[in-house]
């Protein structure tokens, strides 16, 4: 029997702010999903993809990006929170694709300065990611103080991150290869 | 195309299993014109069970 495919779950650095502790927190993640067996994944970061401002959704698409949402299994969105919301930047280079989100897993890892650590911007974030067709799970990871939890490098000084990477990864990995079936083995009944 | 028909996938040639039906927005006025007024504009997703491809189109019919 062959090998299955490992997963590819590709980790999304959601703002393009200079300064941003988000991509700290991206790294970190980045590292726990990087020692799982069985899984493959690359940071993506927003403000490399070279999306086009003059015109918003699938047609702003580039290949590069579509081809690793084609490919992803499951996606890990990092997302700072401003003003209680998502960055406009994340909004709009996720609305660059479509159909290669559909029936795919995602979590949601949020970042403030203060102490709710994004909830609020992951409550505004979930409808978005519906309509994206993706499957949300219910394990978060909310990095909270984010000036304070992270060395001038970017080491993550809170050991009790750890675990909470892990839960939120054990139940992304279980979501990414449930829908992988589904995706690959189920068929829709079209009425 | 129509429902009945399957995909082949664009990368391997498998074929295809379709596994989500969703409403979409029109990408065009004359697609906004001729919708069916039931459920709107459908796009089926195919994913190649060998290859893992995704691919979709519009349902009609």
């Amino acid at each position: 029997m062959a090998e299955p495919r490992p997963l590819f779950i590709p980790v999304i650095l959601g703002t393009v702010r200079k300064g941003r502790r988000s991509a700290f927190a991206a790294q970190a993640v980045l590292e726990h999903v990087r020692a799982r067996a069985g899984v493959e994944t690359e940071l993506i970061d927003i403000a490399t993809l070279g999306l086009a401002v003059d015109d918003e959704g699938v047609r702003t698409k580039t290949a590069a990006f579509s081809e690793k949402m084609a490919r992803a299994d499951a996606l890990v969105v990092v997302t700072p929170e401003y003003n209680r919301g998502y960055p406009g930047s994340l909004k709009h280079a996720l609305d660059s694709c479509l159909e290669e989100y559909v029936h795919k897993a995602v979590g949601i890892v949020g970042v403030s300065a203060g102490p709710w650590g994004g909830t609020r911007v992951i409550e505004g974030l979930l409808p978005v990611m519906r309509e994206l067709g993706l499957v949300t799970i219910f394990w978060d990871v909310n990095f909270t103080h984010a000036f304070k939890i992270f060395d001038a490098e970017g080491k993550l000084l809170d050991p009790a991150y750890g675990p909470r990477i892990e839960k939120f990864l054990s139940e992304l990995v279980w979501m990414a290869t449930t829908l992988r079936h589904g995706r690959e083995s189920v068929a829709l009944e079209r009425v | 195309m129509s429902k009945a028909e399957t995909m082949i996938c664009p990368k391997c040639g498998a074929v295809m299993n379709c596994h989500a039906e969703k409403p979409v927005d029109p990408a065009s006025a004359e697609e906004a014109r001729t919708a069916e007024h039931g459920v709107g504009i459908l796009e089926e997703t195919h994913c190649c069970p060998r290859c893992g491809a995704v691919a979709s189109r519009r349902v009609t019919g």
